[in-house]
């Protein structure tokens, strides 16, 4: 190998390696069956009011009040993951789970298991 | 020794140096892949978290898509059932994985061949403004400053902190540029560089670096045209041909990518309305200024320290060029704010209709700035170096002009390089999701603001959002317990064989002729080995005949094996050009050009034989409304309540009606607006609706398309077009008198509102009509 690209190879290799030794914070542990169920009862007993506030924000659009409130559904599960200390996707599964297997979930309403079309607004 | 001495002595020493360094491409190599581990460096260090940015999810999904389907089920990344229902994912355009960076992904995973991908980008990008500026007539200590003023510029930190890996596609614009200014000169490899990088550039999703360096080539084409008109035709004409050749090829070569994206938006055309503008002194900001808080300031970082050199720079002649380029891209940057609005002619193209966001011209503004720099650079160089015996103050003066121009661009590395780790630090990172154990795939109503944990659960996100109407069904369901039914209650069972993106298998039983359902979205590139494919408002379908099938759904888009094709024949193409540019570096004779011409047309075989066959087919649905009415219709229903107002461009609202005249608090009503246009009426209308209240926040439904789905201007002459809104009635409306005004305007040109020309049976004010009130109880 001509050296004079010795330099150049092993700042590459720094970089390299220093992607491949980056490591992740030690994750939470899994969520237990109670825990799911407690995650999609408090995710999903806020779906009515969280909709009407989305509604709120987006009167005339039904594809951004939809999105709106998965926002607000994504932030709800963040903080339950959080102040329970189990993985973020783990209640994200359970609101899943929830909805297909028809899980109780504190309200008389049920979930809405389908979405507007995308239609992203044309003017901001 | 004096201080002063010592100074000049480290001054020059570094000089000579910089100018060693730049002349030996090993150590130069070395020096830039420094600056961009600097850079790069906390990206680098957290390379294996995941970042929680909205965009980051879905730009990011597109690549771990992709990673699983070559990696997992051993397909082509041709379908993507993770996201939106089913989509085309070769079709997206966002989307980055046909590059060479789709490597690192798949080696080591989508967030850590993210941060890969930046180091790389960044090393590309300051090689390639080495050698613009080079090209451009910079010395090597002028190209070698020059080089980390566009590579390391604001866009390239602001962009890894957002997701927006698609952005270091504008790191190959001097490598473009460059392609094609060699290719004007006659070199035949100019063309293979020119196409290679133009494929690159596409192939990384560069939904504004592809068609931004599109207008850079044409401006160098236009320059090389305008200088050497005069002196050379026969050789103006002769580098324009080898330009076009590169061109051609580039499309070739890219067509595996643009041919499926090209399918996608004419299936679902990006409308953008409004009238986007910045100030002088917001882009000054961006510019200039570096990152503070919330701001836009430094979003397109290269600093005041550029501006003696660049000032320097433009007082060569030579420069003119690159001046002219600097104010079009101001110009440009300025969008909607100055009059007249390049940036309002530019949307006047087809490509060009779907940008937003004008403040990007900054960046191929940064690549003229900073070579304009690297000339100014070398003029003081030059003046500097040369003995002028008999003019000493002069000289003086020009030494003196050279260290502090170059000194300033140093000094500038630090906030250059800074930058990028500022943004870093702002990211919201955590922990990535471990795929669980093997089961079955089902779609989930999902999220989209957590996209990258569905994938790894075999969930797909329903929640859906893109820069395009992405083509979903409203009858996807995330609830399901098997994403296959027949349609038909009682006419038999499916059972599914086996399951992947691109192919699934299926056991079906009929007693007689039914549909199956898949829980996905169709799309002209399904085909099945029995049976008919079909949409059935936009959901996969499959119709069968009675009796026992194994039933093999594959999705071989023609666009995406046509495209394949081409860009095959085209890579073979430039393997020759560049085997003969070994031999004759120049494209000079009639009969080379001749050669030339027919390897051009080379790869336009493979894509006539492909676009002859017979058409794809298609089931193209009326538009509907949001509630399953067609959106054309004859004439009013009977309830409409008139209006009729005439609008000045030969549009009239014949009617307003609201689902509910009167109306609870809190309750969601439709407004149904029915419009109606004359043959002669304006493209790029939109629609503005201002709800207010007697008391309180108006609220707005501007819009462009009716129902959400139609294009005035694609909608047939003289029907009724039905317009229907949703409207939500606050809680806090009761009691409260509600007005909604509706008129028209020139949504993407200009701003401007359309007149009433006869307000019908109803009120006007400030050129729009009153269209509904209402009181909620």
């Amino acid at each position: 190998m001509n050296t004079a690209w010795l330099p150049f190879a092993v700042v590459c290799a720094v970089g390299l390696g220093r992607a491949l030794i980056a490591g992740v914070p030690p994750r939470p542990p899994a969520a237990d069956d109670a825990q799911r169920r407690e995650a999609y009862r408090f995710v999903a007993s806020d779906e009515v009011p969280e909709r009407r506030e989305a509604a709120k924000t987006f009167p005339t659009d039904l594809w951004s009040r939809d999105d709106d409130f998965h926002q607000r559904e994504a932030s709800r599960a963040r903080d339950w993951a959080r102040t329970h200390n189990v993985p973020f996707g783990d209640a994200l599964s359970a609101i899943d789970e929830g909805l297909r297997e028809r899980w109780p979930n504190g309200s008389a309403t049920p979930p809405v298991a389908t979405v507007p079309p995308c239609r992203p607004r044309a003017i901001y | 020794m004096s201080p002063a001495r010592h100074l000049l002595t480290f001054v020059g020493g570094s000089y000579r140096t910089a100018r060693y360094v730049a002349r030996h491409t090993p150590l130069r190599l070395a020096l830039f892949a420094t600056l961009a581990l600097a850079a790069a460096w906390p990206l680098l260090s957290t390379a294996a978290m995941l970042n929680e940015f909205r965009d980051a999810h879905v730009l990011a999904h597109y690549e771990t898509a992709a990673r699983d389907a070559v990696l997992h089920w051993h397909q082509a990344p041709l379908w993507d059932p993770y996201y939106c229902g089913g989509m085309y994912l070769l079709g997206t355009p966002q989307a980055r994985f046909l590059s060479p960076t789709f490597l690192f992904t798949l080696f080591f995973g989508e967030a850590r061949g993210e941060a890969l991908t930046a180091f790389a980008m960044i090393i590309v990008g300051l090689e390639g403004t080495f050698r613009y500026a080079r090209d451009r007539g910079t010395t090597r200590f002028g190209a070698l400053l020059a080089a980390p003023l566009f590579a390391l510029s604001g866009i390239f930190a602001v962009s890894p902190a957002l997701g927006w890996i698609g952005f270091f596609g504008f790191e190959l614009l001097p490598w473009l540029a460059l392609g094609v200014r060699r290719a004007l000169v006659g070199e035949r490899m100019a063309i293979v560089l020119t196409a290679v990088t133009a494929a690159w550039c596409v192939g990384f999703g560069g939904t504004y670096a592809a068609p931004i360096a599109a207008l850079w080539c044409a401006f160098e084409v236009a320059e090389f045209v305008v200088t050497r008109v005069r002196s050379d035709r026969l050789r103006v004409l002769q580098g324009v041909g080898v330009a076009a050749a590169g061109a051609a090829l580039a499309t070739a070569l890219a067509a595996v990518r643009l041919w499926p994206i090209a399918q996608t938006l004419d299936d679902a055309p990006r409308i953008i309305g409004g009238t986007p503008g910045n100030t002088w002194g917001i882009l000054i900001r961006m510019f200039f200024f570096p990152i503070k808080g919330e701001t836009d300031n430094g979003e397109f970082y290269l600093g005041f320290w550029i501006l003696p050199a660049a000032l320097l720079g433009l007082s060569r002649r030579r420069s003119i060029g690159l001046a002219v380029a600097v104010v079009l891209c101001a110009w440009l940057a300025a969008g909607y704010e100055v009059h007249p609005s390049l940036f309002a002619a530019l949307r006047e193209l087809p490509l060009y209709t779907t940008l937003r966001y004008p403040e990007r011209f900054l960046i191929p503004l940064g690549l003229a700035a900073a070579t304009l720099a690297g000339r100014g650079i070398s003029l003081a160089e030059a003046y500097a170096r040369t003995p002028h015996a008999r003019v000493r103050r002069r000289r003086i003066v020009t030494v003196v002009a050279f260290v502090v121009a170059s000194l300033a661009i140093v000094v500038n590395v630090g906030p250059l390089v800074a930058q990028h780790a500022l943004h870093a630090r702002e990211r919201f990172l955590t922990a990535p999701p471990v795929a669980g154990e093997a089961r079955p795939f089902h779609q989930a109503r999902g999220s989209r603001w957590a996209l990258e944990y569905y994938e790894p659960m075999q969930r797909g996100s329903l929640s859906c959002w893109e820069a395009y109407p992405v083509p979903q069904s409203p009858l996807l369901r995330g609830d399901l317990k098997t994403e296959e039914r027949v349609v038909e209650p009682g006419a038999g069972t499916v059972t599914e064989r086996s399951w992947s993106p691109d192919v699934i298998d299926l056991d079906v039983t009929l007693s007689r002729p039914a549909t199956v359902a898949v829980n996905q979205n169709w799309h002209s590139g399904w085909r099945s080995n029995v049976g008919e494919v079909k949409s059935d408002h936009g959901l996969l379908t499959v119709a069968l005949p009675e009796g026992t099938h194994a039933v093999s759904l594959r999705f071989e888009p023609r666009s995406a094996m046509g495209g394949a094709l081409v860009s095959l024949v085209a890579a073979a193409v430039l393997i020759f050009v560049a085997w003969q540019a070994r031999r004759t570096p120049r494209v000079t004779t009639l009969r080379d050009g001749l050669v030339l011409a027919l390897l051009v047309l080379a790869p336009a075989v493979p894509f006539v034989a492909v676009t002859a066959g017979p058409p794809q087919k298609t089931f193209p649905e009326p538009p509907l409304t949001p509630d399953g009415r067609p959106v054309v219709a004859e004439g009013l229903d009977e309830a409409a309540v008139r209006i009729d107002a005439k609008f000045a461009d030969g549009v009239v609202l014949e009617a307003a009606t609201l689902s509910n005249a009167e109306p609870a608090a809190g309750s969601d009503v439709t407004l149904e607006l029915d419009w109606r246009r004359s043959p002669k009426a304006d493209p790029g209308l939109g629609i503005f609706v201002h709800i207010e209240p007697s008391s309180g926040t108006a609220q707005n439904g501007d819009h462009i398309l009716l129902s959400g789905v139609l294009a005035p201007e694609d909608a047939p002459p003289d029907r009724t077009l039905r317009d229907v809104i949703p409207l939500y009635v606050p809680e806090d409306a009761r009691g409260k008198t509600w007005k909604v005004w509706v008129g028209l305007w020139h949504v993407r040109r200009g701003g401007s509102r359309v007149g009433v020309a006869d307000g019908g049976h109803t009120l006007v004010d400030g050129n729009r009509v009153l269209a509904v009130s209402f009181v909620p109880h």
